[in-house]
This record gives structure tokens, C-alpha cells and sequence, in this order.
């Protein structure tokens, strides 16, 4: 999951540098719970991964404008 | 009801009467009594909520309101609402209360959540030693709540147990805790899960960074259609009445909808940042961003407890300040209250809607959230200045974390709408006069704009702004605002100004820092003088003014630099 959300950061920093410090966070995370090997941080990263994605959901859905480095 | 910070005493509240007053997730909710009346057996009983408090030794506001209302009003009995989560600290207050001659019934409150933490509570053995009754409830779910309603028709009774000494006080209360606190299985704790991550040396702060960003992305874009959707429905209301002929229609139409509708537009955005900051507080994550923070904080001469009122400032200076009553040490409760209304409060955010969407459309939330983070970094650096040649001297404070819950849709709604209401009677009250009062000053004597008393004022003060580039109607609209911020955007729907033609978009953005910064509106100017006085009141006026003219000047300065290269 780290090589992904590090992917869709790279992705996503020309559209919209503030989604890609949250993309970038979520990386970490991931990131920190494999070198630590504690499912707390995979759990925390995949919560806050869920909460942006629905709150950009939510904006395509009242603007049609995507990000989050998909489209 | 007397008891600890965060113990549930206004869930408590709201279980025995049915009301739905303010609950929080963090210390501090509670910050002047409240008042809950039920009828109990045919009886009528007024519950007053205490703010929550550690001792009654008076050094805090709070505690000097818990302790006079006890001694001068003689309530029938006392409610001590304490924490199973905590019992040792709780029971601290609790052997204090023997020195009021008062009858007394323990609320042994949040017992579930100490079964989750590995413990039980016994509370028929509490009652024996304390003498008096213990019941055991669990407030947010109405559990126990009957049980202690007919203890509080029998009455309650007095404490057996009373030290005089702090020291033999404090070891008391740890052995009565000690000889009920039996230990049991705990269950899996999802608090120290979150915590681990959530608290996390490096991930915290990028953390907390990014729910902020969420924030402003759920407040600006989320609500955008709902805006637009109320925009145009007030300018088809506006264009249907100034049809009419008539100084009346005119008064309805140029006064009444462009000034009181051009505030009510930006309801949605108000009631999605709302949305956003109750599922914080609620959850309980707002007290782990205080810890993140305090030591950020301190740097600045503020600790950990100044958080609480500065982030309440999101919503509405005039609570935060108040809320700063929690905070035990008077010179960090004044540099708080100072740098407080740096906060970019829900009613300049209407302001800071209308430019970022007319000069930065694509990058609208980012340009709201850097006006919020100047705030934030101006109330710091103006915290250090004041703590370092004003206010000098060392502070520390205590704070407890309390277990995470997932809010219920009832209390975001409740915390939602109490807030989003205070802003809508404010549209309704003090806009509404506003916009006639400004509707008269832009109509007469001439009966056109440019030959008003509005006019006469705007042109008299402009040169003052003149380095900043704003013509005459802005600074009418500035003047305005000192009544309350939203009218601001008042004054610019009643004036009908066509701001993207008479700005640039550097001038925009040193206009929202303006008005981010230039002066508290008159409510919180009362609010401050009722907390340190005038003299700090008049500093805080001209500070605020003097600090928002310079950053205003540095603003359009690197914005003319820049689109000059």
C-alpha cells in the first residue's frame, strides 16, 4: 500500500499539492507501520485513505471535478 | 452537579431532562452553569451543571463559579458526577464537598468504559465508606438514569468522610479508590490502537494537518452547490422586488434581501464547517491534537489548555473567550484571550468565499486555508511577543484524554445546529438592521450611491487605505464590519459592488488578511472587556488594527512583486 499511495502522490502534486500531503501522510503511515510491524498504522492509514475518499467523492459528486491522482 | 472536567456531567444533564445542551469530548465544554428543569414523580427539579472543576481551592474562574454558587444559592443537594475511569482524582473533589453542609449523591458515571479499561468499580461498598448513595450509570445511554432519579426524591445524604488537609485528602482518596476498584478482564482497547498513530512523534502532526485540509475541502467544495443554489435564489428575490417602484420595494429589495440574503448564502458552508469540527470534538481527537500541539505551544508561551479556546475561535470568538475561563494561570488566560480573535471565526468566512471564488477559483480552499493557518501563526508569534515583554512568567497544566466514542448523529446535529443557528438570528437581528441602516446611508440625500452619507464616510477615510488599493465602498464595508464580520459581505451586496472589477487579485487577498486581523467585531470587543477589562480591550483594538494594516501593506506589496516578474 505504501508503493501505491506513494504513486498516486507523485500523481496527484501538480493537481493539487494540499491532496498530495494527504496522499503522501497515508504513504507514511503505511510506511511506518511496516518498519515497525504494528496494524495500528495500517489501520489508521486505510481510515484516513477511506475519509478522503469519500470527501472526494463527494466533491466530483457536487462539482464533477475528480482528483485523488485517478482521473 | 458538580464534578471533574469531561465526566459527563451535560450528557448527564441531558439524560435527566431530556435537553439537548452542548456535549464535548474534551475538558472545558462547560464553561458557565447551565440550567435543565424535569419534573420527577410530579415534582418539579432544576439541575444546575457546574463547570467541571479538580478543586475547589478557587484558582481558575471556573472553580470560583462552582464554589460561590455553592455557598451563596444552598442548593437542595449536591449531584457529584465522577468518572469510573478515574475514581482516585474524582474523589479528590468529592471529600471536599463535606465542608459545604450539603446533602450529597455520588453519580458514579462512564462505568462501561471502565469495564473496557480492566476495572469495576464496587459502588455499594463507595456508598458504605462515603455514606451516601452511589449510583452507577452510564449517562450517554440513559443507563441508570431512573435509579438516580428516585435517589434524588429520597434526598441524598451527607459525607461521612471530610479531611481538612490537602496532603492527608489526597491519600484518602487513594485508598478509598484502591479498596473498590476491583480489576477484570479488559477488552481490547481501540483508544491505544488510535493513539499509538494518532499521537505518533513524526505522523501526528502531518496527521492532524491533513484532517484540517479535509476540513476546509468538505467546507468550500462540498457546500459550493448549496451556496450557488440560495445565491441565486436571493438575487431572483432581489431583482423580482427593485422591479417595483417605490422607496419601500427599494428598501426590500436593495436593502433587506441584498444585505440580509448575501449573508444567508454562505449557511452551508458555515453549518459543513461545523459538521466537520463536531465529529472532531465529539470523537475525542481534539484533545489529542492539544497534546500535539502543547509542546508547539509552549514554544510560544501558551500551553496545551490554550488550544481548546483558540480552536473554538473557528467557530465563534465570543465562546472561545470565554472559554478561556478553564485556563488556571492568568497570564496565559490573557495572552489567549489577545491573540484569540486571530482565529478566522465562521462569520469571515463568508468573506473569504466571495474573494477566493471571484480571484483564486481554482485554488479556493487553498487560499482559505492559508488565511486560517496566517491566523493561526500571527495569534502565536503575537502569544510570544505578549508572554515574553507583557505577560512574563512560567505555566503548566494537567489534561486528561478521554477515550475516543464514535459521535452519535444526535449531538452533531445538536452541536451543528445550536452554532449554525447563533449565525442565522445574527442575520436575522443585528444584518437585518444593518442592511436598512446601510440601505439609508447609500440612498440618501441624493438618491444615488456617489452623492450618499455613505459615500461622504467611505471618501473622508479612504486615503487611509489608499496604499492598499481599496476604493471608498470597501472601506465602508470595513467600517460596517466592526458591528459583526458577515456584514462585511453585507455592505458589498447592498453597495452592489462589482469587486472584481475595482480589485486585483492582491488586493483581494490583503483584504481578507485585513479583515482576518483588523479588529474584533463589537460582541467579541464586549465578551474581552468582560474578562481582563478595558485596558486590555483598547490594546487588543489598536494591536489588532496596526498588525492587520501591516501584513495587509506586506500582502500587496509581494503580490504586485510577483505579478511583476
Amino acid at each position: 500500500m505504501f508503493l501505491v499511495f506513494t504513486l498516486l502522490t507523485v500523481l496527484e502534486v501538480r493537481t493539487s499539492p494540499l491532496n498530495a500531503f494527504v496522499l503522501l501522510t497515508v504513504a507514511a503511515t503505511y510506511l511506518k507501520g511496516g518498519i515497525v510491524r504494528r496494524v495500528s498504522y495500517e489501520i489508521v492509514a486505510s481510515l484516513i485513505a477511506s475519509i478522503f475518499a469519500f470527501l472526494e467523492l463527494l466533491v466530483v459528486g457536487v462539482s464533477g471535478e475528480f482528483s485523488y491522482a485517478l482521473f | 452537579m458538580v464534578g471533574n472536567p469531561n465526566v459527563g456531567k451535560t450528557a448527564l444533564l441531558n439524560a435527566l431532562t431530556g435537553g439537548n445542551f452542548t456535549v464535548g469530548n474534551f475538558p472545558g465544554v462547560t464553561v458557565e452553569k447551565k440550567e435543565g428543569k424535569t419534573r420527577v414523580d410530579g415534582r418539579e427539579v432544576i439541575f444546575v451543571d457546574l463547570p467541571g472543576i479538580y478543586s475547589f481551592e478557587a484558582s481558575s474562574i471556573d472553580e470560583k463559579i462552582a464554589m460561590d454558587y455553592i455557598l451563596n444559592e444552598k442548593p437542595d443537594l449536591i449531584l457529584n458526577v465522577v468518572s469510573a475511569t478515574n475514581l482516585e482524582r474524582n474523589l479528590y473533589l468529592t471529600l471536599q464537598l463535606a465542608e459545604f453542609d450539603v446533602p450529597v449523591i455520588v453519580v458514579l458515571n462512564m462505568v462501561d468504559e471502565a469495564e473496557k479499561r480492566g476495572f469495576h468499580v464496587d459502588s455499594k461498598r463507595l456508598s458504605e465508606i462515603l455514606g451516601v448513595p452511589v449510583i452507577a450509570t452510564v449517562a450517554v445511554r440513559g443507563k441508570g438514569i431512573e435509579e438516580l432519579k428516585k435517589a434524588i426524591l429520597s434526598g441524598g445524604a451527607q459525607l461521612r468522610v471530610s479531611v481538612a488537609n490537602l496532603e492527608d485528602r489526597i491519600k484518602l482518596a487513594e485508598k478509598i479508590a484502591r479498596s473498590v476498584v476491583v480489576s477484570c478482564e479488559p477488552a481490547a482497547s481501540i483508544d491505544d490502537l488510535l493513539d499509538e498513530v494518532f499521537m505518533d512523534r513524526h505522523l501526528g502532526i502531518p496527521i492532524f494537518l491533513s484532517f484540517m485540509w479535509m476540513i476546509f475541502v468538505f467546507t468550500y467544495s462540498v457546500a459550493e452547490p448549496l451556496t450557488t443554489f440560495l445565491e441565486e435564489l436571493f438575487n431572483e428575490l432581489s431583482d423580482a422586488l427593485t422591479a417595483q417602484n417605490g422607496w419601500f420595494f427599494s428598501l426590500l429589495g436593495n436593502g433587506i434581501v441584498a444585505g440580509v440574503g448575501s449573508v444567508l448564502v454562505f449557511v452551508p458552508n458555515i453549518a459543513f464547517l461545523f459538521i466537520a469540527l463536531s465529529v472532531l470534538e465529539l470523537s475525542g481527537y481534539m484533545p489529542r491534537a492539544v497534546y500535539l500541539l502543547d509542546g508547539l505551544m509552549s514554544r510560544f508561551g501558551l500551553n496545551g489548555r490554550a488550544i481548546i479556546p483558540l480552536i473554538l475561535g473557528f467557530g465563534c470568538n465570543v465562546p472561545a473567550v470565554m472559554a478561556t475561563r478553564a485556563i488556571e494561570d492568568d497570564r496565559v488566560r490573557i495572552a489567549t484571550i489577545l491573540v484569540n480573535p486571530f482565529m478566522s471565526c465562521s462569520a469571515r468566512l463568508p468573506i473569504y468565499v466571495l474573494f477566493a471564488g471571484l480571484f483564486f477559483p481554482q485554488f479556493g480552499s487553498a487560499v482559505i486555508m492559508s488565511l486560517y493557518l496566517i491566523g493561526i501563526a500571527l495569534a502565536l508569534t503575537s502569544a510570544l511577543v505578549f508572554r515574553k515583554y507583557l505577560l512574563r512568567g512560567e505555566a503548566e497544566f494537567i489534561m486528561e484524554m478521554p477515550s475516543y466514542i464514535m459521535p452519535s448523529l444526535k449531538d452533531i446535529w445538536n452541536m451543528t445546529w445550536i452554532r449554525t443557528k447563533h449565525f442565522i438570528q445574527k442575520a436575522g437581528t443585528v444584518i437585518l438592521v444593518m442592511s436598512v441602516v446601510l440601505w439609508f446611508i447609500t440612498s440618501y440625500p441624493t438618491g444615488d450611491v456617489e452623492g450618499s452619507y455613505a459615500a461622504m464616510l467611505g471618501k473622508a477615510l479612504q486615503p487611509i487605505f489608499a496604499p492598499l488599493g481599496w476604493d471608498w465602498r470597501l472601506v465602508l464595508a470595513l467600517i460596517s464590519g466592526f458591528v459583526a464580520k458577515e456584514i462585511v459581505v453585507a455592505t458589498i451586496g447592498v453597495l452592489n459592488v462589482d469587486v472584481a472589477a475595482i480589485m486585483t487579485p492582491a488586493s483581494a487577498y490583503a483584504f481578507m488578511l485585513f479583515t482576518l486581523l483588523y479588529m474584533p467585531c463589537l460582541a467579541t470587543v464586549a465578551a474581552i472587556r468582560a474578562e481582563v477589562g478595558m485596558k486590555w480591550t483598547a490594546f487588543v483594538i489598536v494591536y489588532s488594527f496596526s498588525l492587520a494594516y501591516a501584513t495587509a501593506l506586506a500582502a500587496v506589496g509581494v503580490g504586485n512583486w510577483l505579478s511583476s516578474i
